[in-house]
């Protein structure tokens, strides 16, 4: 657990004096801030209509959560499909084209210890992303009433997509000592979670319930929508579970070649 | 090569090998890298390893600091096996691998603290190894440099220091004096031989005359195998000067004897023209000591026949090993 808190600090503290980190930090903000600007001023128009429309029934059923809160969290899973690999591209693509995996390597730490002191690193980092995003929804609450709870569980499911989204990156960036390729494969595997349940959305196709429940957005939409369930939260840790297993493969495999 | 057995290894009693390899292969995919290498090395013990480019040093330190896993055969490092504790095994060990890779965005003592926590140095203890380290390696006034700031030597030096911050029983050392400026050589020299008797150290380069200097023993590494284990006194092996010498064997061979530098003289053979064939042995450093020994020998009327050179040092070793076989890229 030392060793691992050990390397934790080093990573996070890399992240730090790298511009990679702040120009992450900086772009996933701004896009955030865009989207809420932009989806706050399309709420206000749609209540504008209603009023002028005076639909009373409209205006009921119309609430921040699902004009605001939903799509900004959708846009903001879609950036960080982006974004997380260009965070996890170095944690060992880095290392191991300086060398200094060695180092970590022949010290008397298992490798374990490496991956999860390199995942609690690159998990908290994005974790910081999304906790600074969380001034939107603050500001939301001084000037009007949306649903904490539902929002509290809209951005669990956004960390908990960012910590599945890292623990992928870090798999990738193993395979490689290639930064531009790890964050490509990263992206790409990414997208496949995003993406994988169209062919069951096209029409009914053989092991169409599996690739839906290997989809990451029915899931993540369920949180969203202020839903947490066992069977999502199960998915969200199998599939972190899964990849840092196969991290932890991958970089002891090292040692074999 | 007298390198204890397994089994010897084992039995109580026995002095166990700061190093012990035995039957080691390594194989990378269809290529054969190491082919059944066994060696020991005794606790304070400073070995070279020494061979052309390819020749499977690395991938023997590899294995020894257990960075990679051997195919076959046994490592073991203070008792510890590779295979069964590798964890154990890091952990008797400082590395300085070749290149020295360092993290550049981290300050000197910042990296030296990180390394000491993941060698098991509690944050405390950690700081005070890496005072201790720092002063000895004169790194004290560069703590707050950046690593990628520093030039090849104080790399080095960081390097080494991260390699002792543990205080390990055995220093493993690749290519240690690669760019390094003479008087960076000198020192790291200096370091070794101070740490002679206090730790083991295995020492891998291709440069020769470093080895003469730094070891008290060179294996000759080629294609995978161990080609040679030669003992070296301080500064070199031992000089050995043939001379054909016409006269009365028993005076001559006392009047060589009294030579300064002479350890002993052997009359081999008769030569020609009633001149015998004596072969001195004396310090490796013995200066102008052909010259003397040929003034003493005209200076007392006796015939010198012939004069020559024959000691046989490292690199006449190694080249004359190192030749028989044509090299094959490992």
């Amino acid at each position: 657990m030392r060793n691992t808190l050990t390397i934790a600090g080093r990573d996070l503290q890399s992240y730090f004096v790298q511009p990679v980190a702040y120009v992450v930090m900086t772009v996933f903000l701004l896009l955030a801030g865009w989207f809420f600007f932009a989806l706050l001023r399309r709420f206000e128009l749609i209540l504008e209509m209603y009023a002028a429309l005076r639909n009373q029934p409209g205006m009921q059923n119309f609430n921040l959560n699902q004009a605001v809160i939903e799509p900004l969290l959708h846009n903001l899973a879609v950036v960080l499909v982006i974004l997380v690999p260009a965070v996890t591209m170095r944690t060992f693509a880095e290392e191991k084209r300086t060398g200094t995996y060695e180092l970590l390597l022949t010290s008397p730490v298992r490798t374990g210890e490496i991956v999860a002191g390199k995942f609690v690193a690159a998990a908290l980092f994005v974790i910081l992303m999304i906790v600074l995003a969380g001034i939107f929804p603050l500001i939301l609450l001084f000037f009007g009433n949306p649903e904490i709870g539902v929002m509290f569980s809209g951005y669990l499911g956004l960390a908990l997509v960012a910590v599945c989204f890292v623990a992928v990156g870090l798999f990738t960036s193993s395979l490689t000592s290639n930064q531009v390729i790890a964050a490509i494969s990263s992206f790409g595997a990414l997208l496949l979670l995003y993406v994988i349940s169209w062919p069951a959305e096209a029409g009914e196709v053989q092991f169409a319930g599996l690739l839906r429940y290997f989809s990451l957005p029915e899931h993540f939409a369920q949180m969203v929508k202020g839903i947490i369930s066992t069977q999502d939260i199960v998915y969200f840790l199998s599939l972190i579970a899964v990849a840092l297993f196969l991290t932890q493969r991958s970089a002891e495999s090292a040692r074999w070649r | 090569m007298d390198a204890p057995s397994a089994e010897e290894f084992d039995r109580p009693g026995h002095a166990p090998s700061a190093i012990f390899v035995e039957n080691l292969t390594k194989w990378y995919g269809p290529r054969q890298a190491l082919k059944g290498l066994s060696f020991s090395i005794a606790p304070g013990e400073v070995v070279g390893l020494l061979g052309p480019n390819g020749s499977g040093k690395t991938t023997t330190l590899r294995i020894l600091t257990g960075y990679l896993r051997p195919t076959s055969g046994k490592a073991l490092v203070g008792g510890v096996d590779a295979l069964e504790d590798p964890a154990g095994l890091r952990a008797q060990i400082g590395y300085v691998p070749e290149d020295i890779p360092l993290y550049n965005n981290m300050r000197v003592a910042e990296f030296l603290s990180f390394m000491a926590q993941l060698k098991g140095l509690a944050p405390a203890a950690a700081a005070r190894a890496v005072d201790e380290v720092s002063e000895r390696l004169e790194l004290g006034s560069f703590l707050k440099v950046l690593i990628g700031k520093l030039s090849r030597g104080y790399r080095q030096r960081v390097a080494l220091a991260q390699a002792l911050v543990s205080d390990p029983r055995v220093l493993v050392m690749d290519e240690p004096t690669n760019g390094l400026d003479p008087q960076q050589i000198i020192s790291t020299r200096e370091l070794v031989r101070s740490l002679a008797g206090v730790k083991t150290v295995l020492i891998a380069t291709h440069i020769l005359a470093e080895m003469q200097k730094m070891a008290d023993r060179v294996m000759i590494l080629l294609e995978g195998k161990l080609l040679a284990d030669h003992a070296l006194t301080q500064g070199g092996p031992t000089r050995r000067i043939r001379l054909s010498v016409a006269g009365v064997p028993e005076q001559v061979q006392a009047l060589l004897a009294r030579v300064a530098g002479v350890r002993s003289v052997e009359c081999e053979a008769g030569g020609q023209d009633g001149a015998a064939t004596y072969v001195v042995e004396a310090e490796p450093r013995a200066e102008e000591l052909a010259a003397r020994l040929a003034g003493a020998v005209v200076g007392h009327g006796f015939a010198l026949a012939e004069l020559a050179d024959v000691s046989t040092d490292l690199e006449q070793i190694f080249l004359s090993l190192t030749r028989r076989q044509p090299e094959a890229p490992l």
